[in-house]
């Protein structure tokens, strides 16, 4: 698809947004200022990423601060969705339509004056081509998603925002969309995505926000963020033959930045995850100690975000 | 200004209202006044005009005006765009260049539309069958009285399914409590009644007056402005709520 020559302008400017329902801190006090290219959404389930992308679609009042597209303020300004495609998280959609009728009806909407062209260009860039005249009632889920992101596409808009776009994608597809969306950021186009998937991020995204209940936790590109969050201490339980010995052994090791002698076991702090599980083999040998059990301390989503956020 | 658009919405709506094997609420509700009417006929032996009138005038008020009427435009109108926002995808209509008001006429057309389909049919059926004629006075007058009723009832109950996620049971309670037994407890409430509306207009149109207990008391001329007012009112609500509609995720 081409992107409009109004892309040149495309922006989208955050300031200060906080959003609240009640006691409830949604977004909090969040900045930033998007240009063109790609920039992923990063944060675990119910960080917040859903509202800031709707505070940017115009969908949600922000509760302080200002959120602008193109030099608009999105909040009660329906003429930005000339210029802003959207696509949202949730699958529900018109069953009975077919997708053919779906990607049209929003080609009408937005009233472009070559319904058929754009429907059709629409459409074979997110290729469905061959199932366009199926009910859309009947489309897998990364079908919907796909058919989801023509409908958002149909009008050429010069900002993309999509809410979760690989959920149900198979490989190839997700494959064909990073493609997609990397071509239409390279003409110009503002497209912001998010997930709760770290490696989702690694074909597409240039910029990457890290928002962690309701805060943006972290930016940059997506080296140093992966950085971040894997040099950060890791935390192992190991249970040895001779606890004391391999604990004094591995204090002088400059990858171990503390050890905690415990029942039975001891609990190790690695500045350096990758460097400790290399030594750590050749130090109990060394101190003619068995290795009886060496557990990772678990690592969700979660504690890697919170991490982030305490840093 | 281009049509498409609303004849685009227009499509959707209708489709969303009456997918999902609801159109048979369309032959139900048509058919139910138009089965009475026959069964009232064939009790009748001898069949005298003035009792068929008086059974017309009380199946349309009391069955048609006050029931069918009533629970058709608070589904049509509150679904219009409450199975939207229950199910998230008003958010494709919402993202759209498009201006608000025009949302809200095209759906209350729509969902006024599905409402007289829903009850007018079986009104001129079943007048056919008890009075001989489907263009009789008293059908023309119940004809304008309903279609008027339906367009207070669909933009009220369309309005309402903005302001709350609860418009089905709280229209529900409206129509029972309300435009059943309450508005009609004093001359001053009935000025704010829509069946109160609806019967004076009937009234008017079919020049002539209903039985009492049906009747309104109301001047056609009072009736006329008071259903302007409040279309008028409810439409501003319904649109200045839409442009100021958040949406918000489910958590």
């Amino acid at each position: 698809m081409s992107v409009p020559d109004s892309t040149e302008g495309a922006r989208i400017l955050v300031r200060n947004a906080s959003k609240w329902y009640g006691n409830v801190v949604a977004v909090n006090d969040i900045s930033f200022d998007l240009r063109a290219g790609v920039t992923g959404l990063l944060g675990p389930n119910g960080a917040g990423k859903t509202t800031l992308l709707r505070l940017i679609a115009g969908f949600l009042e922000p509760s302080s601060g200002t959120v602008e597209v193109n030099g608009q303020r999105s909040w009660r300004h329906p003429k930005i969705y000339r210029e802003v495609g959207i696509v949202p998280e949730r699958e529900t959609l018109f069953p009975f339509l077919t997708g053919r009728e779906f990607v049209r009806m929003n080609a009408v909407l937005h009233e472009l004056p070559f319904v058929d062209a754009a429907t059709e260009q629409a459409i074979e860039a997110v290729d469905l081509v061959d199932r366009q005249d199926e009910r859309i009632g009947t489309y897998s889920k990364g079908m919907r998603q796909r058919i989801k992101v023509a409908g958002a596409l149909v009008h050429d808009p010069s900002v993309l925002l999509l809410d979760e776009p690989f959920n149900g994608m198979d490989p190839t597809q997700r494959l064909k969309m990073i493609d997609l969306l990397r071509e239409d950021a390279a003409r110009g186009r503002v497209i912001v995505f998010s997930t709760h998937i770290l490696e989702e991020l690694h074909h597409l995204a240039e910029e990457v926000l890290v928002v962690v209940s309701g805060r943006l936790a972290a930016s940059g590109n997506f080296r140093e963020i992966r950085r971040l969050m894997t040099d950060r201490p890791h935390t192992f339980t190991v249970r040895a033959t001779d606890n004391r010995r391999l604990a004094a052994a591995l204090m002088s090791d400059d990858s171990v930045s503390g050890i905690q002698l415990q029942d039975g076991h001891m609990v190790i702090q690695a500045s350096d995850r990758g460097a400790f599980a290399t030594a750590l083999p050749g130090i109990a040998k060394a101190q003619d100690v068995g290795l009886r059990e060496v557990i990772p301390a678990d690592e969700s989503l979660e504690s890697v975000f919170n991490y982030l956020v305490e840093s | 200004m281009s049509l498409r658009v609303e004849l685009s919405l227009a499509s959707l709506t209708w489709r969303l209202l009456l997918g999902r094997r609801r159109w048979l609420f369309l032959p139900l509700c048509n058919g139910f006044p138009v089965l009475m009417s026959w069964i009232f006929i064939r009790e009748e032996q001898e069949l005298r005009a003035a009792d068929a009138l008086q059974f017309t005038e009380v199946l349309l008020a009391t069955v048609v005006l006050s029931v069918l009427l009533p629970l058709a435009s608070l589904i049509f109108g509150a679904m219009s765009m409450g199975q939207e926002i229950e199910d998230g995808t008003l958010a494709y209509t919402l993202a759209k260049p498009t201006a608000r008001w025009r949302i809200v006429a095209t759906k209350t057309a729509v969902a006024w539309t599905a409402t007289l389909a829903t009850v007018l049919p079986g009104v001129w059926l079943a007048g056919w069958v008890v009075l001989g004629e489907p263009g009789h006075g008293l059908i023309r007058g119940f004809t304008v009285g309903l279609s008027v009723a339906a367009l207070l009832y669909v933009a009220g109950f369309l309005a309402l399914s903005l302001y709350t996620r609860r418009a089905l049971i709280l229209g529900l309670l409206y129509v029972i409590a309300w435009e059943g037994s309450l508005s009609r407890l004093f001359d001053g409430t009935r000025t704010l009644s829509v069946r109160e509306y609806a019967t004076s207009l009937t009234q008017a149109v079919a020049d002539l007056r209903l039985d009492e207990g049906l009747s309104s008391p109301l001047q056609p001329s009072t009736a006329v402005m008071l259903s302007l007012a409040a279309f008028g009112l409810l439409a501003s609500f319904a649109i200045h709520k839409l442009r100021t509609l958040e949406l918000v995720e489910e958590v």
